[in-house]
């Protein structure tokens, strides 16, 4: 996957990095890759990716989004289904609903929507809370990452 | 059996002690052969189909970038192997292929390393290097008509690139991973012009143009069409060369040319 940090954006070094979707450019349609994705422009209609897409800090995607792994740091409208590891960065905006393997979100993101998660191994199906269950903090995956929300919408439509 | 193809630019005297150096080089690598002038009433084209119907299996040219692009939509189709002496200023091309500039070059024709390289074609025409469109107001298009990538600001130049051109910067990591000439894609790059302001780059630390990679899309593709952006004047130059106007459809030709390449090429 991806190197994870906004200082290592565009970080060309990993192999398998595919496509680029730079600034100030826009794709419309239904846009599918087979390779790695960075994406730090706008896109609209649909996307897939078939390996890890990363969504850089300006970029605003309204679009169903479908990757194998994926890191965010912009802005989204859709729903994302993401088979492995999905990484919420302190600067992403996400409206829509999250279906994940993992999750990792850094404090600061905003999200509105559900999430559900299905463990990659077991196939089990993590449902999200309801809201009255919606906290401040809550305890992700293996129970070792805390992450704080920045308000009570947090996984809630 | 050699045939030697010299650009019309070659006949100024300042290349004459040159060209008798690379004659004598050749003699004495057992290469020589044929040689043509190319001229303003010659066809580049016809000079080698005549070549290989007399035989010739290495058609070397003997110019600079434009010579070479030239000589490779000339030799699209014919059972040859192109080789090249770079000479004068422009010989971006021939680095890329690891091939010395003059006298040097004969060292590398005589140890006939080849590789299959793509090609790009647009309608009738083919390009070795590299399409720019001359107005950013384009739009590309999927071949499966899937989807549509326009550029959002004027500031911006698009290419079709086979070969990266100069005017687009990556960082090592980012030139060895795109711009492969016999990975069987072309790119669509996407380069925008927007510099921060001084006042920007201060107050308000924008750095995101400091990372030169940032400033690209980068797509390969097979296949895709090119259209102009509502009424907008676009052309599209091949090569440094020959001005065709869209809409066009472009697609790679994977490994169409046989090209003597050096040791220092740089894929």
């Amino acid at each position: 996957m991806f190197k994870k940090g906004p200082k290592e954006m565009f970080d060309l070094s990993n192999d398998s990095v595919e496509t680029i979707v730079g600034p100030s450019v826009k794709i419309e349609g239904d846009f599918k890759s087979g390779g790695n994705v960075i994406v730090a422009g706008h896109i609209s209609g649909k996307f897939s990716s078939g390996a890890s897409l990363r969504v850089e800090e300006r970029a605003k995607i309204i679009a169903d989004i479908q990757a194998k792994d994926a890191v965010i740091a912009g802005e989204i409208n859709g729903n994302i289904n993401i088979e492995g590891h999905l990484e919420i960065l302190a600067t992403a905006k996400i409206t829509g609903d999250i279906q994940t393997g993992s999750l990792a979100i850094q404090q600061g993101a905003i999200i509105n929507g559900s999430c559900s998660m299905t463990h990659a191994k077991s196939g089990a199906k993590i449902e999200a809370p309801s809201k009255e269950q919606v906290t401040h903090e809550w305890l992700l995956g293996g129970g070792d990452e805390k992450v704080n929300f920045k308000n009570k919408e947090t996984f809630v439509k | 059996m050699y045939f030697y193809l010299y650009d019309a630019f070659l006949q100024d005297k300042k290349y004459t002690k040159l060209l008798s150096e690379i004659e004598a080089r050749l003699i004495d690598l057992s290469i020589q052969g044929r040689t043509t002038k190319l001229n303003i009433l010659n066809d580049i084209k016809e000079l080698i189909l005549d070549a290989v119907k007399h035989g010739a299996e290495t058609v070397v040219v003997l110019g600079d970038d434009k010579t070479i692009s030239k000589a490779i939509g000339a030799v699209v189709n014919l059972p040859v192997t192109l080789g090249i002496i770079p000479i004068g200023d422009n010989n971006l091309l021939a680095k890329y292929l690891g091939i010395p500039e003059g006298l040097a070059a004969c060292e590398v024709l005589s140890k006939r390393v080849k590789e299959q390289l793509d090609l790009g074609k647009v309608g009738n025409h083919h390009f070795a290097f590299y399409l720019k469109a001359l107005s950013p107001h384009i739009k590309i298009i999927s071949a499966n008509d899937q989807y549509t990538i326009t550029p959002m600001s004027s500031n911006m130049e698009v290419y079709i690139c086979n070969f990266r051109p100069a005017d687009v910067q990556l960082s090592t990591a980012g030139q060895k991973k795109f711009f492969v000439p016999h990975d069987g894609y072309l790119e669509v790059v996407i380069k925008n012009l927007r510099i921060p302001s001084l006042l920007n780059k201060i107050f308000l630390k924008d750095n995101r143009h400091q990372n030169q990679d940032g400033q690209y899309t980068i797509l390969p593709f097979k296949k895709i069409k090119l259209e102009a952006e509502g009424d907008h004047d676009v052309k599209l130059v091949l090569d440094d060369d020959r001005i065709i106007k869209p809409p066009v459809e472009i697609e790679v030709l994977p490994r169409k040319i046989n090209l003597i390449v050096g040791r220092e090429r740089t894929f």
